[in-house]
């Protein structure tokens, strides 16, 4: 993989002498800077307008049903 | 080189462009007083904006630490920086003000227009399309400019079109920074102009036998207390989990709206109403004229912002409208689309506007109650693109 690195911790040189350290290894990916271009960048805004207009309908449809699910369990106080 | 006197620097130092933005903000202290448009914000601003160009002026100065000998030692100090920086960094950069406007208005709002007709919360939703198409208009506007606004900016302005002052300068304060000046007075300034950006979009995109439909209303008497109460409860934590970016905004908002439904808390939702609404909205203002300093304020970007933000409320009232019309076409009770365009969040400005529409074609016509659902839908709808947008992008 291109843009990963391997990263170790290692808690060894901080841990006090005779004590039992883990030691533990991950893989991170890391993203290097890139320069988006404007057709790029474009594209990025189509998708993320669509999708977050998406979820704004969908919240709002969760809402409404819990609205609705609220006036089916309201039976007092009706003049 | 000859010296210059104390007394002549705020002299020498007036250039064109510090005389263009002390004009700019007598301008709107002018359509504060003469026009009335959204006088309790475009008077501050306007002031702001004077306070903040006139040279070397000491309430927009900024905090300077320095390091002095004393007694033979070196000692750090911090030189306080005039009162609106101090005001910015505490309500805009911290955050403060916006959510505690929203405490207050969530104070003032009366969501039972909304409870009596849930389907409104659709409008709320769809009458956020301006926020999204402004977004890709700010895009585009890097093929004019070239690396004019990045895609967080891009956000940032389109959130213009939230119609939603607070969530406007949370939104902007996060991702665009040095553009939270234009992006708050225009939002600000657009929603004073409601009343003339929304008749003609309404018109262009209805004919007068749709404008002309008549609504039947629910008594209001059948929103008992106990919904009134834990609606705001719900909403907080069903947006607040799906968002959780959303949680301060939305969650301000919905605070503010218990205080006043609990009924137990007359003086707390009074104060939220009255006091505290008024005095973070002063502060506000002028903190924000504050920003409008002439090298950052007089430039091309302000001019696409202004530009893209009536645009935006332009096609967030098109996009309320024409879901409407979508809905008529499998609802048997038709719905007057100009409902839709209500959906924007300006309240309750817009929803008067529709009724007095509503009465111009038909003086029997009474809508507010609906107008009002819609109204207090895209005050919800808006805090939630705002949230979803701070989500996708990393607030």
């Amino acid at each position: 993989m291109e843009n990963s690195e391997r990263v170790v911790y290692s808690p060894e040189a901080a841990a006090p002498a005779g004590e039992k350290v883990e030691t533990r290894s991950a893989t991170v990916h890391v993203v290097p800077e890139k320069e988006t271009t404007n057709p790029e960048m474009l594209s990025q805004g189509v998708h993320v307008g669509l999708l977050a207009f998406g979820s704004v309908m969908g919240v709002l449809l969760i809402l409404y049903l819990m609205v609705r699910i609220l006036q089916k369990f309201d039976v007092d106080e009706k003049g | 080189m000859i010296a210059v006197h104390p007394l002549l620097t705020g002299l020498t130092g007036l250039g064109i462009s510090h005389v263009a933005m002390i004009t700019i903000g007598c301008i709107m202290i002018w359509l504060a007083i003469k026009k009335q448009y959204e006088p309790m914000l475009l008077l501050p601003i306007g002031f702001g904006a004077i306070l903040a160009n006139i040279p070397e002026s000491a309430a927009v100065a900024d905090a300077v630490t320095k390091t002095v000998t004393v007694n033979g030692g070196l000692a750090t100090i911090t030189e306080q920086g005039g009162f609106l920086t101090t005001l910015y960094s505490f309500g805009i950069e911290g955050e403060l003000f916006p959510i505690l406007i929203f405490i207050g208005v969530g104070a003032m709002i009366d969501f039972s227009p909304l409870l009596t007709q849930p389907v409104t919360l659709f409008f709320g939703g769809a009458a956020q399309l301006g926020i999204f198409i402004a977004m890709l208009l700010a895009l585009c506007a890097n093929f004019i400019v070239p690396e004019m606004f990045s895609l967080r900016e891009a956000a940032a302005i389109g959130i213009i079109g939230a119609a939603d002052g607070p969530t406007s300068i949370y939104v902007g304060r996060l991702f665009a920074p040095k553009y939270i000046a234009p992006i708050t007075v225009a939002a600000y300034s657009y929603m004073a102009l409601v009343p003339i950006i929304q008749p003609p979009v309404i018109r262009l995109l209805t004919s007068k036998h749709e404008r002309c439909i008549r609504m039947p209303i629910r008594s209001k008497t059948s929103i008992s207390r106990r919904i009134r109460i834990l609606f705001p409860i719900v909403v907080t934590v069903i947006t607040g989990i799906i968002s959780p970016a959303s949680t301060a905004l939305i969650g301000s908002l919905m605070f503010g709206n218990l205080i006043r439904e609990c009924g137990v808390l007359e003086r707390l939702s009074s104060s939220a109403q009255n006091e505290l609404s008024n005095l973070v909205t002063l502060m506000l203002g002028i903190t924000i004229g504050g920003t409008m300093k002439a090298d950052t304020f007089l430039t091309v970007q302000t001019a696409f912002i202004m530009g893209i933000g009536l645009l935006a409320f332009i096609f967030d009232t098109a996009g309320g409208v024409l879901a409407a019309k979508f809905a008529n076409l499998f609802l048997k009770h038709k719905i007057n689309p100009m409902i839709g365009a209500c959906g924007i969040s300006a309240f309750p400005m817009s929803s008067r506007i529709i009724q007095r529409m509503a009465l111009e074609e038909d003086p029997h016509n009474i809508l507010i109650m609906q107008a009002a659902g819609a109204n207090v839908a895209g005050q919800i709808g808006s805090v939630i693109a705002g949230a979803m947008l701070l989500h996708m992008l990393g607030g």
